[in-house]
């Protein structure tokens, strides 16, 4: 019952924002300034209908969908190594801490030079946005674990990669899946970046020309189409985690109430 | 099983701490014997010692003949933590069924084996929980199913019901002599609670603060099966009580030395 109120005003409050848009446009504020939603309403059904946003919504989605597995993968692996070899940690920790700390954004224009303004140097973007994120959140969790998790593994028997795969690594899953619910959204913002700057194709691309041609229904639209990209991949990071850390106790509580 | 000459030296920063002075113990095959003294005398570094987590200074420890060095010889041993060495990512059943997995048992006698193991300890209706939806009793449980799953001759109990309340502790204990008996384990458990000791044991050991020695060791010759709930009131109690409890004690009072060198 009260979910159910809960949902009944929250549609309310989005009718009325709308509403209010829909109002102002045009009477308050000039519509070329704001646009509104009846306009962008008729510009997003007809881009849909025309084929004409596919394009650059695959090539956002294929950078996405390409880089961030490669970064979370090649961070997870890194982490992992120096967690494990202290040398390694000794060797490389100040050049990552250092690269860190400079904002990844600021390799776009340079991948662009290095890649092309294709997508390959979206990728690369991403990879390293998400490298880092990840990378950092593993090699922490394996800072924090308790070694004598190792220790009892291998008197029940374990044995090398049985005991990264099935012990370390489940036991610093949460560390991990924190990097990669962290790094999600800031992978997409990596993408579109790098599209603002040149590109091919790209929904940064098609906001950026909507913008220099004054058209904020287009840009309106191309912003609905990031919204909607950066919530299905957030709904798909939640599934992951949920399955993932089943065996924590607050996603058991998280799962009920659902 | 046999400990011979073992010593053990920590550093701590500059200082050096010897832990354990120089034991000699020997563990027949099927004895239940019981380590007890005060904290910090180095009996839990015994356990850690034969179990492969903590290297010996001086001295050797065999196990069913052979010489132990290190983690990956104790096929044969069983071990039971004070706390928190089930992997929570897993139920209860894939915890017991983890060091078999790790020997290449094949999927029919793991569960089979499995099965057989939470019946033992009477946990068959937890088998697909996970570890945080025990209670502390039957975390317990699930440890030593998980310990005496790989059939070890011997297992190894580090002060196991510490952290329980009293009356799970005491059920525990019950059941742990059951489980003695019917499987015929050798058992060496480390308490710090003399009635306990005498409780369980056919022998128990009195270590002295650090670092510790042998300060005694007793044969504890009540009849089995032992009633644990009115272990006070057995023949034979008062007496091997009032034999180590004097020994414990000055242990106790003695003021806390692990000698530095």
């Amino acid at each position: 019952m009260h979910r159910l109120i809960v949902w009944i005003m929250r549609g309310l409050l989005g009718a009325v924002v709308v509403v209010l848009w829909e109002w102002t446009s045009g009477n308050w504020i000039e519509a070329w300034l704001i646009s509104s939603p009846l306009r962008i309403g008729g510009r997003l059904s007809a881009v849909v209908v025309s084929g004409e946003i596919w394009p650059h919504v695959i090539a956002t989605v294929s950078a996405v969908a390409v880089g961030f597995p490669l970064g979370v993968i090649f961070g997870i692996m890194l982490g992992y190594l120096m967690g494990r070899y202290r040398l390694l940690a000794e060797l490389l920790g100040p050049y990552l801490m250092g690269l860190y700390g400079i904002p990844k954004v600021g390799f776009a224009p340079l991948f662009i030079i290095w890649f092309g303004i294709g997508i390959s140097s979206k990728i690369a973007l991403v990879v390293l946005i998400s490298f880092f994120f990840n990378f950092f959140n593993t090699y922490a969790g394996i800072r924090h674990m308790n070694e004598d998790i190792i220790r009892y593994a291998q008197l029940l028997g374990a044995k090398g990669s049985r005991i990264t795969l099935k012990v370390i690594l489940p036991a610093i899953s949460p560390y991990i899946m924190t990097g990669i619910r962290s790094s999600v959204p800031l992978a997409v913002i990596g993408v579109v970046t790098g599209e603002f700057i040149a590109a091919t194709a790209g929904l940064g691309l098609y906001v950026r020309q909507a913008v220099g041609l004054l058209d904020m229904t287009g840009t309106f639209v191309g912003m609905i189409f990031l919204f909607f990209l950066v919530a299905i991949l957030n709904d798909l990071t939640e599934r992951l985690e949920r399955r993932v850390l089943k065996w924590m106790p607050e996603h058991e509580a998280v799962a009920q109430s659902a | 099983m046999e400990i011979r000459g073992v010593t053990k030296r920590f550093r701590v920063g500059k200082q050096h701490i010897e832990a354990l002075g120089h034991i000699d113990l020997r563990v027949p095959p099927g004895c239940f014997l019981s380590i007890v003294g005060p904290s910090g005398c180095g009996k839990s570094t015994i356990i850690k010692m034969i179990a492969g987590f903590v290297s010996a200074t001086t001295g050797e420890i065999y196990v069913q003949g052979r010489r132990m060095q290190g983690i990956a010889d104790n096929s044969g041993i069983g071990y039971v933590a004070q706390d928190n060495q089930l992997f929570p990512w897993l139920t209860t059943s894939a915890n017991v069924a983890f060091p078999l997995e790790s020997r290449g048992w094949p999927l029919r006698q793991r569960r089979e084996r499995v099965a057989e193991m939470l019946a033992l300890v009477g946990l068959s209706d937890a088998a697909d929980k996970y570890i945080h939806q025990l209670s502390g009793g039957m975390k317990k449980r699930a440890a030593i199913a998980q310990a005496l799953s790989y059939d070890p001759a011997i297992l190894l109990m580090d002060e196991p019901f510490g952290s329980l309340d009293s009356q799970t502790r005491m059920i525990l204990q019950r059941e742990l002599q059951k489980i003695w008996q019917r499987t015929g384990k050798t058992i060496l458990f480390v308490t710090h609670d003399l009635v306990e000791a005498i409780a369980l044991s056919d022998v128990a050991v009195v270590l002295s603060s650090g670092p510790g020695i042998i300060k005694a060791q007793l044969d504890v010759t009540l009849a089995r099966p032992r009633d644990i709930f009115n272990i006070h009131i057995q023949p034979g109690f008062a007496e091997a009580y009032q034999t180590l409890w004097p020994l414990l004690h000055d242990e106790l009072e003695a003021p806390s030395t692990a000698r530095q060198l």
